[in-house]
């Protein structure tokens, strides 16, 4: 800025003290255009980035004012007014280019500097992307196995459900062939004659109803899974509160036999409904007999 | 006598031979070497340049039939301009590129700048 200043000031001084010396004549064309280059020049950058030819400039124009100041109308005044301007003019034109260069190095400098930054996030957003690739076929394989394990389950499952109904078939078709079987709503009801079971009014199980019990029992172990009923019925005979005590405690003594037998206690209710829900008559001995029953109830799975 | 006279009269020749001849070979190769080179560098491509090339060759002409005129003073004066003016033709010629390529620097810089801000 002091050079700047300096230049000025300087050229200024130059400019005056001719002035002062040559306001007697008319100033040439050439050697007003000259001065006014030469203060444009100074003014300018040039002070700073091409210092050697403004000095040049300055030296061309103090030439031009002697020649004026010794022959104002000569035409070497005038040669030399025309060279003093062409030399202001240059040093602005080699300042022109020193700032030129100054500028493109500082616009390379930024150039790779964003080229760095960007070249960094780019390699940044690389490996992240690489991460979340990985992430993501971790998770894919972890997705594959459990499709995989869940479908093996479903198949086991729907293996065993099959196991379970084909079980359920023998021992239907096992059942059979003991006692009476049929599907209602509520069931497969196996129905066994209670005199076969019973002696007369008694709850005791018979010998040979027990061998019949176990073929029932090793038949309903296929169906383990499921609940059981086991329902006591008695003929009209008697009193009501009788018969429902006869027949729950003959309903008890079924469902200990089957327990004794392995089925779950858990799983097998007793009922002794008495002479409320005959199947038949029981006017006639036969429909009597056919209604002192139990009925084992097999339940079916709750879906 | 002779070997007196042909002395000076070697002398009055070479005085008189030094005005004939007054503008020096050097100052003429020298205006004519600043043009090519201004011609070299793209003076005529660029406006401005290309301006002062034209004086420049015109002033060398002028200054050419000064000489043949045997006008020493008016043809050193013309050869001063063309000098002055091929110069300033060849700066003209070499900052225009210079000026241009710094731009297109910036503005690749600036383009570069504004990505790395997103």
């Amino acid at each position: 800025m002091q050079r700047l200043v300096r230049t000025i000031l300087s050229g200024t001084m130059v400019l005056g003290m001719f002035s002062v010396v040559g306001c007697a004549t008319v100033v040439p064309r050439e050697l007003a255009d000259a001065r006014t280059a030469y203060q444009h020049a100074s003014a300018s950058r040039a002070s700073d980035l091409s210092p050697a030819e403004l000095h040049k400039a300055k030296e061309a124009l103090v030439k031009a004012e002697e020649a004026w100041s010794n022959d104002a109308e000569s035409a070497q005044t005038r040669d030399l007014s025309y060279v003093a301007q062409r030399k202001a003019q240059l040093a602005e034109a080699m300042a022109g280019m020193a700032l030129a260069k100054n500028d493109k190095t500082a616009a390379d400098q930024s150039i790779n500097k964003s080229e760095h930054t960007i070249a960094k996030r780019t390699a940044g957003e690389l490996t992240q992307t690489r991460e979340q690739l990985a992430e993501s076929q971790r998770n894919s394989a972890k997705d594959q196995q459990a499709l995989g394990t869940e479908r093996e389950a479903r198949m086991e499952a729907d293996k065993r459900t099959a196991e379970a109904d084909a079980r359920a078939k023998s021992a239907q078709d096992a059942l059979a062939k003991l006692a009476a079987v049929k599907e209602e709503e509520r069931g497969m009801v196996i129905t066994l004659n209670g005199s076969v079971l019973f002696p007369s009014d008694q709850s005791t199980l018979l010998p040979e109803a027990q061998t019949r019990l176990n073929q029932v029992a090793d038949a309903l172990m296929a169906t383990k899974e499921r609940n059981i009923v086991v329902e006591g019925h008695t003929d009209s005979r008697g009193s009501e509160s009788h018969n429902i005590d006869l027949s729950q405690r003959r309903a008890e003594s079924v469902r200990s036999y089957l327990v004794t037998r392995g089925y779950e206690a858990d799983r097998v209710q007793a009922h002794g409904i008495g002479k409320g829900r005959p199947t038949t008559s029981n006017d006639s001995a036969e429909g009597r007999a056919n209604n002192r029953r139990v009925e084992i109830i097999v339940q079916p799975i709750k879906k | 006598m002779k070997r007196l006279l042909s002395p000076l009269f070697c002398i009055g020749f070479v005085i008189v031979a030094g005005c004939a001849a007054g503008v020096s070979n050097e100052k003429i190769a020298a205006t004519d070497s600043s043009i090519r080179a201004a011609e070299e560098l793209g003076a005529p491509k660029v406006p401005q340049a290309s301006l002062h090339l034209q004086l420049a060759k015109e002033e060398n002409e002028h200054a050419q039939k000064f000489i043949k005129e045997g006008d020493t003073k008016s043809a050193e004066g013309q050869l001063m301009r063309a000098q002055a003016d091929a110069e300033l033709a060849l700066a003209l010629a070499r900052e225009a590129p210079m000026q241009v390529e710094a731009q297109q620097e910036a503005d690749k810089a600036r383009s570069l700048q504004q990505q790395t801000n997103h």
